[in-house]
């Protein structure tokens, strides 16, 4: 609590996020294309700030309400948070600005309902987003994912067509079976050494066999969600029924995420028995799936464009 | 065999059928509940776990912790429910339809 530099940054990045979610709801939609400026701008700042303070005073970890970390809830700041924090606002400020162009060519009575529930939506992803990225705690990580995939099966509903529905129907109950997988396995290192802190998990972890079945469901959990090599099988369909903002957001960064957590966890739950064969298997599977994302993401885009020609 | 193995022992049970039926099961609504089962498979587990055997520190009184864990898993439960419900019945209403078309054939059912 006494180095409110990074924290209070942090903080900040998830708070804005949700008051904007707030008032996108309340106020009108003049207000809102202009709030869509505002907020990459915000963001932006928010994250240089944080940036500077973490090139001051190094990684940190921040205790939530002045909790220590076995007890409260810790949020870890360090270099890789800050870079995919940066990368979040720059993506979802990029489509916050495109969003009202995309929108504005078909302002009908149903659509401005659903340009209403567009923002909203995107801020509350932007903040489950943010929160998730600077999670340090096993539990508090599922809560994130949990929000993550709310908003963006909102977010997919948006188009409103039956294929659309069908996509997201898809994507909310393997979320879900995904996180239950992810909350299983957590509820097993729970059980082992009582602690949900990843620094702490990482040092007292030992590779027995409870520690193998907890990390390969919280992992199998983690890679339906990334949609890694052998569970692409429910992105193309979700990505392809939602709106062009949407569909950028959901690729760049709701995938990531995901990823995001298995190397998190992977290096620092696992280091002890993250064999280096394992670690290569993981990393070809990598591969193939961002192989095949741009290949995918290519044929969307040539799509997107035809259509709007 | 003690009360602490027959509960984990039914929390593991609860999660395979939850499993199995998720995964076998074409009805949304029954997949839906499936995955409520699923969960409460592992709220089982995390109760188990907070049995007063296991935490040496306080004898007397269960962990805290795992309550609070299984608290907030059955806000998102129900709140996650009750999107797929409303999912679910607006996919009715449009398509009249209540299992998901099989538009990916072979990779619709992957193992688990």
């Amino acid at each position: 609590m006494n180095a409110p530099g990074p924290g209070l940054w942090a903080v900040l990045l998830v708070a804005t996020p949700l008051l904007l979610a707030l008032a996108a709801h309340v106020i009108g939609h003049r207000m809102q294309a202009i709030l869509s400026w505002i907020a990459p701008l915000a963001m932006i700042v928010l994250v240089v700030g944080l940036i500077q303070s973490l090139s001051n005073q190094g990684a940190t970890v921040y205790q939530i309400g002045g909790w220590e970390a076995p007890l409260g809830i810790a949020w870890r700041i360090d270099g890789l948070a800050a870079a995919m924090l940066a990368m979040t606002a720059v993506i979802v400020g990029a489509s916050c600005v495109y969003a009202p162009g995309y929108f504005a060519g078909s302002l009908t009575k149903s659509n401005v309902r659903k340009i209403d529930v567009f923002w909203p939506l995107t801020y509350l992803l932007w903040a489950a987003l943010n929160a998730l990225l600077l999670s340090a705690d096993v539990f508090n990580i599922y809560v994130t994912l949990e929000l993550m995939t709310l908003a963006s099966v909102g977010l997919i509903v948006l188009a409103g067509s039956a294929d659309s529905l069908a996509a997201a129907i898809r994507y909310l109950l393997l979320g879900l079976l995904a996180s239950l997988l992810y909350l299983l396995g957590v509820a097993l290192l729970y059980a082992n050494y009582g602690v949900l802190d990843i620094a702490i998990l990482g040092s007292q972890l030992e590779g027995n066999g409870l520690t193998w079945v907890a990390a390969t469901l919280m992992l199998v959990g983690l890679m339906i969600k990334t949609a890694l090599f052998p569970m692409h099988f429910w992105l193309p369909p979700a990505h392809a029924g939602a709106p062009a903002p949407v569909s950028a957001l959901l690729s760049a960064l709701v995938v990531k995420a995901s990823f995001y957590l298995t190397l998190r966890l992977w290096f620092g739950v696992f280091p002890e028995i993250a064999q280096p064969l394992a670690a290569q298997f993981l990393g070809l599977l990598g591969t193939c799936a961002i192989l095949w994302g741009a290949v995918q993401a290519l044929r969307a885009e040539r799509l997107k464009v035809l259509v709007a020609y | 065999m003690t009360p602490l193995t027959f509960y984990l022992l039914c929390g593991v049970g609860l999660f395979g059928m939850g499993l199995f039926a998720f995964l076998t099961v074409a009805h949304l609504l029954r997949k839906v509940l499936a995955l409520n089962v699923l969960g409460a498979g592992v709220f089982m587990v995390l109760i188990a776990v907070a049995h007063p055997d296991r935490s040496s520190l306080q004898p007397a009184s269960p962990d805290p912790i795992p309550h609070a864990l299984v608290l907030t898993g059955i806000v998102v439960a129900v709140s996650a429910t009750a999107l797929a419900l409303a999912l679910t019945c607006q996919y009715y209403a449009v398509t009249g339809r209540t299992d998901l078309p099989e538009d990916s054939p072979g990779s619709e059912r992957p193992g688990p």
